[in-house]
């Protein structure tokens, strides 16, 4: 029993060895693969063909392939091995052999890991024509799949031209810091993007189009007109549609070279630690407090790059938060969020679209810089800048030795459950609405943005937890423009005792639709 | 004794303030009495523990005693997306 071998050679391939060295009395069926270096491609002469493999990174996919097509067709043993450096006509460039109980797994698991290998391993080849001239060109093709083909990310190859990836990035690998070690690096990358909106947008574009090999999507909304004039990644056809399945279509159209996995639950305690793990960067292009804080303690708690934007208006803020820095974290700065509603949102405060585009653009050039180990990564200063004026700066900051996150007696040690309490609900879940004293906590210039004549008002701005204008002989249901405010004082209340205090996802809008859609 | 410092405001500030930039004498010995003495002024909303403070490109305690010609930025955490 050989089990599985994954190798990169030099050395001309010995095929008799290579399937003697699988010989397994247990067997009943060996499959082999072998690829072999032709005379032509595209209707030229090819005299030889010269691969370059960035090899520690290769090692390691090709391991993951032959684990995968194991678990998948429960197959004996897998050997695989791909050549570099030059190679003449009719060499052997890469070799797969699979031995099982029976021939239909063999088969399958052959393809499978040839399909995986010409698809995900981070080897370029350069094709000597016989004019004398030569040219790097891919080895992987979009469009090419295999038969149940699934990453778990929903895509699917539909007929494609095919392009050539290595030109596809030509223009960034002709850059001496990037290279083809670099773009390797890129593919092998893993970004999750947390919040597909204004600043997500831009990011995930960017990031998709630079070739990160992997981009996870975070985002449990669905798209509203309202969100077109900055959420790039969007179409109006795309309206009423769950955003991450609207942007993993996107990115696989702007680049099939790159995997897309959807994350559409919302982001908390439970799930961020097993998220964080899965990537190696990851971008905060949420819009609350609640979540940026979140994502800064699972940043120093679980150990990953995060880079941060956040925008008011016409400016914005940038940082990113290296654990391994001395620069510190969003706590350092800040050590509690504000009470919600003080400072504003996008909803309440309006936004210019392009200024979610420049710093979502720059998030996407701080995750590249991190993973190409460029330097100038903003892990020991915050950046700010105005987009009307063009002023910014970029401001010192170390890592304070009192921060309750990671300073020398750190008092926070796990993440934040509250956004896992069932206080906040949705309106489609309320059973009976009548049940609830419906309290509306927002401003009187916003009532008619959506009105609520028969809910009791108690604008946020005179909330005072500890002097409801209510008494607790019936549920309580607060309801905001969005249901910041609403979370916020529901969780005021309750750490004052009060049990059946709820608040309303999405806000009041959220409250009309749900009636209007009860009376049709 | 006064000192002349330039006093930036960013974000929520600036639109409480009505101004990006300003040039000031301030008799106040640390930036701490400075934003108080702003926030009487101009009706900050934000407590200055809620602030920060940068004085010339670097995050500085609330206490530290301000300088001549020192540049001084209020920036109040934002969570715009």
């Amino acid at each position: 029993m050989t089990g599985l071998i994954f190798q990169i050679s030099g050395e001309t391939l010995d095929i008799a060895a290579l399937a003697d060295s699988l010989i397994d009395r247990t067997a009943g069926a060996f499959a082999s693969f072998e690829g072999w270096v032709r005379d032509h491609n595209d209707g030229r002469q090819v005299d030889g063909l010269d691969y370059e493999v960035f090899e520690p990174l290769a090692l390691a996919e090709g391991a993951k392939i032959l684990e995968e097509a194991r678990a998948k067709y429960a197959v004996n043993a897998i050997r695989a091995v791909h050549r570099h450096g030059m190679l003449k006509i009719g060499d052997c460039a890469v070799w797969v052999g699979v031995v099982s109980a029976h021939r239909d797994e063999a088969f399958r698991a052959c393809r499978y890991v040839i399909d995986e290998v010409k698809h995900r391993l981070p080897i370029w080849k350069k094709e000597h024509y016989r004019d004398g001239t030569a040219e790097w060109v891919n080895c992987q093709h979009p469009g090419t799949g295999h038969e149940d083909h699934s990453h778990g990310d929903g895509h699917s190859h539909g007929p494609a031209p095919v392009i050539d990836e290595a030109e596809f990035y030509s223009r960034q690998i002709r850059l001496p810091e990037v290279g083809v070690a670099g773009q390797a690096k890129l593919k092998a990358a893993k970004v999750l993007i947390v919040g597909a909106g204004g600043l997500g947008s831009p990011a995930a574009l960017m990031l998709a189009a630079a070739g990160v090999g992997t981009i996870g999507i975070a985002e449990f909304d669905t798209l509203e007109a309202s969100n077109l004039h900055r959420q790039v990644l969007y179409a109006v056809a795309d309206i009423g549609q769950p955003k991450a399945a609207m942007a993993a279509k996107r990115l696989k159209a702007l680049n099939p070279f790159i995997q897309v996995r959807l994350h559409e639950g919302k982001v908390n305690a439970a799930t961020l630690p097993g998220l964080f793990a899965d990537y190696d960067v990851v971008l905060d292009c949420t819009d609350n407090f609640r979540t940026k804080y979140l994502l800064g303690d699972a940043a120093i708690l679980h150990r990953r790059p995060l880079v941060q934007a956040s925008i008011h208006r016409y400016e914005g803020q940038l940082l990113t938060i290296d654990p391994k820095s001395d620069g510190g974290c969003l706590r350092c700065l800040w050590p509690e969020p504000p009470p919600e509603g003080t400072v504003g949102n996008c909803a309440e405060v309006g936004v210019l679209g392009v200024t979610p585009g420049l710093f979502g653009t720059m998030q996407a050039s701080e995750a590249l810089k991190i993973i190409l180990e460029l330097p100038g990564v903003l892990d020991r200063h915050l950046m700010i800048m105005d987009a009307l004026t063009l002023d910014s700066r970029k401001i010192a900051r170390r890592k304070d030795a009192d921060c309750p996150l990671c300073g020398t007696h750190p008092t926070i040690h796990g993440l934040a459950a509250g956004a896992d309490a069932d206080f906040e609900i949705e309106a489609a879940d309320i059973a009976d609405l009548s049940r609830y004293r419906i309290v509306d906590l927002r401003e009187p210039h916003e009532w008619d943005d959506a009105p609520l004549p028969d809910a009791q008002k108690w604008p946020f701005t005179t909330f005072n937890p500890d002097a409801p204008p209510f008494d607790n002989s019936q549920p309580v249901l607060f309801v905001c423009a969005k249901g910041g405010r609403s979370r916020n004082a529901a969780e005021q209340l309750r750490l004052k005792g009060w049990r059946d205090v709820f608040s309303l996802i999405g806000g009041a809008a959220a409250l009309l639709h749900s009636h209007r859609q009860a009376a049709e | 004794m006064t000192l002349p410092v330039r006093l930036e405001y960013f974000a929520l500030l600036r639109e409480q303030r009505g101004l990006a930039a300003e040039a000031v004498e301030t008799g106040a010995g640390t930036a701490r009495d400075l934003y108080r003495e702003l926030a009487a002024r101009y009706g900050f909303t934000l407590a200055v523990e809620r602030v920060k403070v940068a004085i010339n490109n670097e995050f500085a305690s609330w206490d530290r005693p301000l300088a001549a010609n020192d540049t001084i930025v209020f920036i109040p955490p934002v969570a715009g997306g």
